[in-house]
């Protein structure tokens, strides 16, 4: 399916959820927010949200910062 | 002595020093600085994850003391709905629920946007954020971000990383004065003269990253600055002398003459 993660096509095959998509990109278990379509979504929404072609998904973490 | 609490968000701080995790030369000697400061609020900011290098790392995987309370900042936010949507993400992530609002069009300066940071403000408290914005060290703009709601309010001393101190104490002194919410000093300090004036002038804490950071030792840094909060603090509680014009002997003069 073709999505748009952080401003950028990407094409990832069999995923149905977000949770899906974290863990295609190797990102479970780290401290991780998504957010599709513009919805900020916790972790627990993630294996209830479904992906659809062309959704927009940012996923965002903490850096150093002041 | 009596006890000298600051409370923020309900809870009870043990340290008025916040400490940015910005800029440090390695994790290593950021977690040595972080505890030297005896800080317990660490801020950070909120970038997208670079997808090229999952490997790059979250600044959390280093930290796991869970005494910490977490201060995320909406730094890259141009407008207000821009920092809410920032916040909005920092909340989800489930480890506070704590913003610091930072709006800065001009690139050059970083300076904040008063009129954004008070937008911003109005909605993240309605969301039931605890909200610290970030301002320009003007006192009418700081007691409107504690009328619509800020926790705390954190006017800036100079702008950010230039580490230039204090540029108008006496707006800082005016600012503390009218305050009936705690005042964090945020931005410009440079040394632990800095912030001994800053806490003189009887702001609640200074929150600094760059001075420490970016110090020849940061580690040693991070204890002068913990130790300038508690001198300046106490500094100030004791109520300093008034300044006079001309000498006065501490042991008075006429016992000196002899005859």
């Amino acid at each position: 399916m073709e999505l748009i993660i952080n401003g950028e096509q990407q094409q990832l095959e069999q995923v149905n959820t977000i949770q899906d998509v974290i863990e295609r990109l190797g990102l479970t278990g780290k401290p991780v927010v998504a957010e599709a379509d513009g919805q900020v979504l916790t972790a627990e929404q993630w294996a209830d949200t479904p992906v659809h072609p062309n959704m927009r998904i940012e996923l965002v973490h903490f850096v150093g910062g002041g | 002595m009596k006890s000298d609490v600051l409370q923020i968000g309900g809870h009870t701080l043990s340290s008025r020093f916040f400490i940015g995790t910005g800029l440090f030369p390695n994790p290593f000697v950021q977690k040595e600085a972080i505890k030297a400061s005896g800080a317990q609020v660490l801020t950070f900011a909120i970038r997208r994850i670079n997808l090229a290098s999952t490997e790059d790392d979250s600044i959390l995987q280093h930290l796991e003391d869970d005494n910490y309370i977490y201060l995320p900042n909406t730094s890259g936010a141009r407008t207000a709905d821009e920092a809410v949507r920032i916040a909005r993400l920092a909340r989800a992530s489930g480890l506070s629920d704590w913003i610091k609002v930072e709006i800065s069009v001009n690139e050059r300066t970083l300076l904040p946007d008063p009129i954004e940071t008070l937008k911003a403000t109005e909605i993240l408290v309605k969301e039931g954020f605890t909200v610290l914005p970030y301002t320009s060290d003007d006192p009418v703009i700081c007691k409107r971000l504690e009328e619509a709601g800020a926790a705390a309010v954190m006017p800036g001393a100079a702008p950010i990383g230039t580490g230039l101190g204090i540029l108008n104490p006496y707006n800082l002194g005016l600012i503390v004065e009218e305050a009936g919410v705690p005042i964090i000093v945020d931005a410009g300090l440079g040394s632990a003269s800095d912030v001994t004036q800053a806490m003189e002038l009887g702001v609640s804490g200074v929150l600094m990253n760059t001075p420490v950071a970016k110090a020849k030792d940061p580690v040693r840094m991070a204890k002068a600055m913990s130790l300038a909060i508690e001198a300046g603090r106490l500094s100030y509680l004791s109520g300093r002398i008034t300044k006079k014009r001309y000498a006065s002997a501490s042991s008075g003069l006429e016992q000196f003459k002899l005859k």
